[in-house]
């Protein structure tokens, strides 16, 4: 058929042979009618699943019955345990206005902040040694987030520097953390700040963090400059603007809508309790123990991590401050990871300290055996959790770390 | 705009609507305008750059079809394809082109010869391109005659749905439907609405989910990766792209639909292709289409086809096979090119040029006459890693990266710590560098493909046929599929595709 205005046959794509037959002899209003039903459902199933439930996902991978409380972290009204950088400034602004206190950094994991077994009244290891240091005129300031790693660390400590005059940096020897080597978006934002890039580009590890995230660092600079060059102007596009503007009104209007966050959240949770029924099978048909298994860091990895705790204690070090880098509580008989192995990172960790002028401490023996908690290994056993402990190895571990510090960095802060 | 977000199901609930309400004229303006709106959600000046290369062509291609002389119709052409070609340029390639002179000059002792500069790359202008270039080609070929009508030529090229990632379609597929008012049906809602859902699942479940563990598995240092790593993240992103790609043309499909365009479908499960060259009539069938006619036919002398469907095809023995294989490393060279302007991308075209060649070689040996079973399956099973492996030149951030992934799967070492193997504990000699969720959806996802091939091509079009089975399929499929969708709609990550 000619076309009346271009003259052009017409060849508009005919559906295609699978199309037709997968339509079959379904109508299209019943079609219609299926989409519409299918979609009301949809919608239902999210209410019905998700709604007046609501999962603790701070606890989430923390093994059996061990947790995050809010009044843990605190020593009087102070919130000393910070997670990111949304939270930072707050943990910042309620330091003691006061030119004579001294501010020690402490960086870790969840072992600082998460409690197995906790009962009203019970805190976390950072609240009880700062409250010791606090008598000393010393603000300890903790910095912890789940695996956190040695890149994460140093850039943590580039951004924190930035913001507040240390005195003293306490950073773990964690064969653990080696296991990962990325930025956490959270964390990666932090890399809009000139200064904390101008401070990485000067180290060995530097490079290669900011190249790895260069989104991040790439899109602050294109920010900074036209935030400079037209002040007035917003820097959001049309769509975001919009965008932003719809999500609030469905959020402020539609409790469903709400669910959303929950439901991801939870489906989040299923695809890793998922991993483990597979990581079950797995060991089913290999015949995997925890007697027999050990966690593996790729070698190449652990010397990139290596790397970046040499740089973030090198540095520490040249901005004059003074560094315990230590070895943390861990299970003295079931502990997954080779111990030959864990006998040589130790080594490593002790000679990296005396080469950057460190002190370095030991307290992987300072917590007993029966206040750690439970963890299922994958395998459906129960093991110990290396991690994680009672109020009572808190209490251990904060007297542990304050004869540490008091053996080592204390007498220098004072 | 982008497709995966909630503005654009307003913006097209709205589009809809009121497209249908209105009578031919009126309505072409209003589609119009929608469309330079959605444009300008990212940036309204560059509406200009579009709209300037889109009208170039429709001058030259009135002058083209007006003018007697060859010579004459050959310099309209030339115009035409020096404006698009060279807007292209100056967008995509300029700072590729002096950051290679700049490496050249570097080897011979002088730094920074050349600067280069800032600029933002226009949204889609590798689709418009080749959409407006296409159009004057077909009136230079005498296949088309020119549209006189700016508003309608206006709107073939700006027209939102396919207007940033495709499909690329022809002249001829679009204005016709554009031009005529249709009667509503209340086929093209049933079938745009569920198009438009499965998209916006492969969108925002899996290609968006899928993505977290890709950055993840790329951002690392490759030193750290093991080959399994290196295979792993290779599928996941051979499945990333796929499930983002194939959701953008999903909706782009399903919007075009609910207006009563028929757009012809650009993916047909490209994983379970049995050579390389089924996997180029599965993949992105519309560029692969429009490189077949305008570049790859043309270069081996044969007479092109005119339609955005079948992929590549075999010119046969009437070509020399001398130049068959110069106008297939060319054609490739150019298409990995233009999905972006770096070696990488170049390397990646090349390696399913070597991979066509290999499949040539190989029938030549007279192996691959019988269709069997056997052989399908044989097929896939070189076929499915050799594009999986490729797909690491083109997520890879730059040479070097690429290459130290690739050298980690051809060390057998690098499968296992063969010095850990003494120290009497199992997994020790195993490095897994990823999350090991992420050798889990490696692992399903081929194997999920397969079965949904299966359903789809073989299951479903019995089902089909009894609306007592269909409909509660449908029903139970679309209440998960929307129920995951509510979840997960969030413009969290644009389309992978806009950014060529």
């Amino acid at each position: 058929m000619d076309h009346a205005v271009t003259g052009m046959d017409s060849r508009a794509p005919r559906e295609d042979a699978a199309a037709r037959d997968a339509i079959g002899r379904v109508s299209a209003g019943a079609r219609v009618a299926a989409f519409v039903v299918a979609v009301a459902l949809g919608l239902c199933a999210v209410w019905w699943l998700f709604a007046g439930k609501s999962e603790d996902f701070a606890a989430a991978g923390l093994g059996v019955n061990t947790s995050v409380h809010e009044e843990s972290l605190h020593v009087a009204s102070r919130r000393v345990v910070c997670f990111g950088l949304d939270d930072l400034d707050r943990c910042l602004s309620a330091l003691p206005p006061s030119r004579r206190r001294r501010r020690v950094l402490w960086l870790g994991w969840s072992q600082l902040y998460a409690i197995n077994d906790f009962h009203v009244g019970d805190r976390t290891a950072p609240s009880l040694l700062a409250e010791r240091l606090a008598a000393a005129d010393i603000d300890l300031i903790v910095i912890a987030m789940p695996n956190i790693n040695p890149r994460e660390e140093l850039l943590v400590y580039a951004y924190v520097r930035q913001r507040l005059a240390l005195s003293g940096l306490i950073v773990p020897a964690w064969l653990q953390g080696m296991k990962r080597e990325g930025i956490r978006p959270t964390w990666a934002a932090a890399l809009a700040d000139p200064a904390v890039r101008t401070a990485l580009a000067a180290l060995p590890s530097g490079p290669s963090i900011l190249a790895a995230n260069a989104q991040e660092a790439k899109s602050a600079q294109e920010i900074a400059q036209i935030a400079q060059k037209t002040a007035q102007e917003p820097t959001q596009t049309t769509q975001q603007r919009v965008e932003g503007w719809l999500l609030a009104r469905l959020d402020a209007r539609f409790p469903l809508w709400r669910l959303r966050g929950e439901a991801q959240g939870r489906i989040k949770l299923a695809l890793m309790d998922g991993k483990e029924q597979v990581l079950r099978l797995r060991n089913l048909l290999l015949g995997t123990r925890a007697k027999n298994w050990v966690n593996v860091i790729p070698p190449a990895r652990q010397a990139i991590n290596m790397q970046a705790l040499t740089d973030l204690v090198g540095a520490a070090r040249h901005d004059g401050l003074s560094v315990l880098l230590y070895v943390p509580p861990r299970p003295r008989h079931e502990f997954p990871f080779d111990p030959a192995l864990y006998t040589a990172f130790k080594a490593d960790a002790e000679r990296l300290a005396r080469a950057s002028g460190a002190a370095f401490a030991n307290i992987e023996d300072s917590v007993d055996d029966g206040v750690w908690g439970r963890i299922d290994n994958g395998a459906g056993e129960l093991v110990t959790d290396f991690s994680h402990f009672t109020a009572v190895g808190h209490r251990q571990m904060a007297g542990a770390m304050h004869d540490a510090l008091a053996a080592t960095i204390l007498p220098q802060l004072r | 705009m982008i497709f995966n977000s909630f503005t654009y199901v307003f913006f097209l609930a709205i589009v809809v609507v009121v497209y249908w309400l209105l009578p031919r004229r009126p309505r072409q303006l209003f589609l119009f305008a929608a469309s330079i709106t959605f444009y300008g959600f990212w940036r309204f000046d560059y509406v200009l750059i579009m709209l300037a290369s889109a009208f170039t062509d429709f001058f030259a291609a009135i002058n083209i079809h007006k003018a007697k002389e060859p010579a004459k119709r050959r310099l309209w052409l030339a115009l035409s394809l020096a404006v698009n070609f060279g807007l292209l340029f100056y967008f995509k390639y300029a700072n590729f082109v002096v950051g290679n002179i700049n490496g050249l000059a570097h080897l011979i002792g002088r730094d920074d010869l050349l600067a280069t500069w800032s600029v933002v790359l226009p949204v889609g202008i590798s689709f418009y391109t080749f959409q407006t270039v296409s159009y004057t080609v077909d009136v230079y070929r005498g296949r088309i005659e020119p549209i006189r009508e700016p508003l309608l030529y206006g709107l073939f090229v700006t027209f939102f749905v396919h207007l940033v990632a495709g499909p690329i379609l022809r002249a001829a597929e679009v204005i016709p439907q554009l031009d005529r008012r249709k009667p509503f049906e209340v086929e093209f809602l049933a079938s745009g609405l569920w198009l438009i859902l499965n998209g916006l699942f492969l969108k925002c479940v899996l290609a968006d989910n899928i993505g977290g563990y890709v950055d993840e598995g790329f951002g690392a240092n490759p030193a750290t990766l093991s080959a399994t790593d290196v295979w792993v993240l290779a599928v996941l992103f051979g499945f990333q792209i796929y499930f983002d790609f194939a959701a953008y043309s999903q909706i782009a499909i399903g919007s075009a639909r609910l207006m009563g365009v028929i757009f012809p479908p650009n993916f047909y499960f490209p994983y379970v292709a049995t050579s390389p060259r089924d996997f180029w009539r599965r993949w992105h069938i519309s560029l692969s289409s429009w490189i077949r006619d305008y570049l790859y036919l043309p270069l081996c002398g044969v007479r092109p086809h005119d339609e955005s469907r079948g992929g590549l095809v075999p010119v046969g023995d009437k070509v020399g096979a001398a130049r068959r294989n110069a106008a297939l490393i060319a054609t490739w060279f150019i298409m990995g090119l233009w999905h972006g302007a770096g070696w990488t991308f170049a390397l990646w075209g090349l390696w399913h040029a070597l991979l066509i060649l290999v499949q040539r070689a190989i029938a030549g040996l007279g192996l691959m006459r019988r269709h069997t079973r056997l052989r399908g399956a044989l097929g896939w099973v070189f076929t499915f890693p050799a594009v999986m492996l490729g797909w690491v030149f083109f997520r890879a951030q730059n040479l070097e990266q690429a290459w130290a992934m690739l050298r980690q799967v051809l060390q057998p070492g690098k499968y296992l710590l063969l010095d850990r193997l003494h120290s009497g504990y199992l997994w020790s000699a195993l490095p897994i560098g990823i999350d090991p969720v992420g050798y889990l959806i490696a692992a399903i996802l081929p194997v999920a493909t397969l079965v949904a091939y299966f359903v789809y091509r073989d299951l479903w079009p019995r089902w089909s046929q009894r609306a007592v089975v269909a409909l509660p399929a449908m029903i139970a499929y679309g209440t998960v599929v929307a129920a995951f969708v509510f979840v997960y709609l969030r413009p969290v990550r644009q389309f992978i595709y806009f950014q060529f």
